[in-house]
């Protein structure tokens, strides 16, 4: 099974449900509106301090 | 009744003729007359129609050249007839009128007598203003007449005796008429042949001469008052009348407010007591607070959104760590170093070979000359200096690039931008925290004053929200009572005008005319009476189907197949058989055509309760063979008198034979020309007794 460019899209960064509830407390607590935001700090800590996410 | 005796004096071709007919009985009803045509047939019709109703009664003979019902149209009509009608001999022998006698007797065996006299000048013309009407009644010939009356009021009460003891003359077509006119009328649409009949059963031709009367009355009266006619006044009541509705719409208006203003202005006045006790700045202080609610939350707002942004750019590189910035900034100002370094390098080697050949061409030049091997060697020595010169690369100069993408200006950008977060320390992001934090504790505090206020103060915005809306109202009230006020001023003034005009137009019409109120009143009562022409016509006509179905029946020959005649309520004609089917779909012959208004007219003399005797001339006139029969033996069933006025052709011969039973009385005309002069004679007699045959 391929997957489109419109699947990827449509999904909006969701994963699972623990993912996403993670994700939406996450956005909540800090007033985010942009989904892929918790994931883009995340990206960038893990460069910095890889160690926090072991 | 029956006619019991005519005396004609010069009467057409009568110098004098008198007939006696005895009293119908016990199935024989019917008067023979018998006449060759030319002889004087009709001029003994026309004498009995024209003595009972003079005038009136000029419809109802064939010959004159009668069309339409217009009055002068009849009057000369009824002029050039009579003129015609007197005996031609009376004026050389000095006679100047002619008369016509009819002599009715009841069933009480009581006479009433009519007779006319009309009168002519030296030259034959006709003189309308002599003509003489005398009525005696009963044995003892008792005279009457209307007395003083003159002009149409005599006439008028001569037509209402003869209505009311005799036949009214809009009912004498049904009772004297020429077959051969049952034959024309035959020929005219069914339901108006019905209408007609039931029209003038009812009279209704008099009602409807009495509402046209009654129109060209009123015409006349208001010609009388030019200047104020009864349309003045009537324009004005009709105007007065109009205000005086608009008056009283607005007046039930203002009725229906005033209450509903009053109760208005009492709520308002109540509210305002009510909100005055809580604090005159309550509702203002509420506005402030919710005022101020709506900017904390803009606040609270604006820190968020920079939050985010920070987030989104700023915050997320410098998570990466001042090491892996560092480094980041290091390897992009290596590959600086790296870039120039080629650049300068490539620059050098476009020179080289430019260098190198001018340096030979110079080496050429030397004296002693330079062996080849030993330009060569030169040549080749300056190479590998100039190669030296960019060997080794600077110190930091990187091996490869890892970021291609990027040119010198936009490396520098990256590094600027790297070294900016690094300014970035947390009090900045902390300070904002804050700020969105403080605006958050603002924001509750606030909230949870409101909510304070409001439970002092209990629906104080309901109130304060029915108070304006009480006073927005209240201005719709004011303002719609204001203009009807000034509307109703306004129009009270102008009925009060009218009013005036009115009563001085009256004046004005009571002396100059008062005979324009009651041309008004004419027209009224000529709008009523063409009410009750169109109410009257259908409370006939059940009776009229079920007696033209009787009549039918007995006339029609078995194969007309008509069973039974329905009329509706708009005179519509069906001539059912027995299978309820219309044969109007099929084409009628003349003689069946006939056959009906034959019908209609003994079903409206029926209906019509008179007892008239029934003078028919040509009775079976076009009448077909088969219908002839059919014909005579419903006149013979009559219980009254008819007399028949009839031709050699007609009702001879079997015919004769069929009603001989019923004959009361046969009479003959004879007549013999005395130079241009015709003259007439009757004497009791029929054709075959004298040997006259068809």
């Amino acid at each position: 099974m391929s997957i489109s460019l419109v699947e990827v899209a449509g999904a909006n960064f969701r994963t699972d449900y623990d993912s996403d509830k993670l994700n939406t407390d996450f956005m909540g607590r800090l007033g985010m509106r942009k989904r892929y935001l918790p994931a883009r700090l995340a990206r960038f800590m893990h460069r910095g301090a890889p160690d926090c996410f072991v | 009744m029956h006619l019991s005796h005519i005396t004609l004096r010069d009467w057409k071709a009568y110098t004098t003729a008198n007939f006696d007919f005895p009293a119908p009985a016990s199935g024989r009803n019917i008067v023979l007359i018998g006449a060759p045509n030319g002889y004087g047939k009709t001029s003994l019709f026309e004498a009995i129609v024209l003595g009972m109703f003079g005038r009136d009664g000029l419809p109802l003979i064939a010959r004159s050249p009668f069309s339409g019902t217009d009055k002068e149209r009849l009057a000369t009509s009824y002029k050039n007839f009579l003129e015609k009608a007197l005996h031609g001999g009376a004026t050389a022998a000095g006679r100047t009128s002619c008369s016509v006698k009819l002599i009715f007797t009841d069933d009480n065996d009581e006479p009433l007598e009519i007779q006319r006299i009309w009168h002519f000048s030296d030259s034959g013309a006709y003189r309308p203003q002599d003509e003489e009407i005398h009525i005696y009644e009963g044995s003892t010939r008792k005279a009457v007449g209307p007395g003083a009356l003159q002009g149409n009021d005599r006439a008028d009460w001569f037509r209402e005796y003869i209505a009311e003891n005799l036949l009214p003359f809009t009912l004498a077509h049904f009772f004297m008429f020429d077959g051969e006119q049952v034959s024309v009328l035959a020929e005219r649409e069914m339901s108006a042949q019905v209408r007609a009949g039931i029209e003038g059963l009812l009279g209704i031709p008099v009602l409807k001469q009495l509402a046209k009367d009654f129109r060209s009355y009123a015409e006349v009266r208001r010609k009388e008052s030019p200047n104020v006619s009864d349309k003045t006044i009537e324009k004005l009541e009709l105007e007065r009348h109009t205000l005086t509705f608009e008056y009283d719409k607005k007046s039930t208006r203002l009725a229906e407010i005033e209450p509903s203003r009053a109760a208005l202005k009492e709520e308002q006045e109540h509210l305002i007591r009510e909100l005055a006790s809580f604090g005159a700045g309550s509702q203002a202080l509420l506005q402030e607070q919710f005022e101020q609610i709506k900017n904390y939350e803009r606040a609270i707002e604006d820190g968020n959104a920079q939050l985010e942004d920070l987030m989104m750019k700023d915050l997320a590189l410098a998570l990466c760590g001042q090491p892996l910035r560092k480094s980041v900034k290091a390897r992009l100002l290596s590959e600086g170093v790296l870039e120039r370094w080629e650049n300068g390098k490539s620059q050098g080697d476009s020179n080289l070979e430019r260098f190198l050949a001018s340096v030979d061409a110079g080496m050429q030049e030397l004296d002693p000359a330079l062996t080849g091997g030993q330009r060569e060697g030169v040549l080749h020595s300056a190479r590998s200096a100039w190669e030296k010169l960019w060997y080794p690369p600077p110190d930091n100069c990187a091996e490869v690039y890892l970021h291609p993408y990027l040119n010198e200006l936009e490396r520098s950008k990256v590094i600027d931008r790297l070294e900016e977060l690094d300014e970035l320390g947390a009090p900045a992001i902390v300070e904002l925290l804050a700020s969105i934090a403080a605006n958050e504790e603002a924001l509750k505090r606030l909230q949870d004053e409101v909510t304070r206020t409001e439970a002092v103060a209990p629906h104080v915005d309901t109130k304060r929200e029915r108070l304006s809306h009480v006073g927005s109202e209240l201005q719709r009230f004011d303002q719609e009572i204001g203009a009807l006020r000034r509307e109703m001023a306004s129009l009270e003034s102008q009925i009060g005008q009218k009013n005036t005009d009115l009563t001085k137009l009256s004046g004005q019409l009571d002396q100059a005319a008062p005979s324009a109120r009651r041309a008004a009143r004419a027209n009224k009562v000529a709008m009523m009476v063409d009410q009750i022409v169109a109410k009257a016509v259908p409370s006939q006509i059940d009776a009229i189907a079920a007696a033209m179905t009787t009549a039918h029946r007995s006339m029609a020959h078995k194969k007309d197949l008509v069973e039974r005649i329905a009329i509706d309520e708009n005179c519509d004609v069906k001539l059912l058989n027995a299978a309820g089917v219309d044969l109007r779909g099929y084409d009628l012959s003349a003689g069946e055509k006939q056959i009906f208004t034959q019908a209609l007219i003994s079903a409206v003399s029926s209906v019509s309760g008179r007892g008239f005797p029934m003078v028919v001339d040509t009775p079976l006139g076009r009448l077909d063979i088969e219908h002839r029969k059919g014909v005579l033996n419903h006149l013979v069933q009559r219980e009254h008198q008819v007399i028949l006025l009839s031709t050699n052709t007609e009702v001879v011969g079997e015919y004769l034979r069929e009603i001989a039973p019923h004959v009361q009385k046969k009479y003959l005309v004879h007549f013999e020309r005395v130079g241009d002069i015709g003259q007439s004679t009757v004497r009791p007699g029929y054709f075959e007794e004298t040997g006259g045959q068809a």
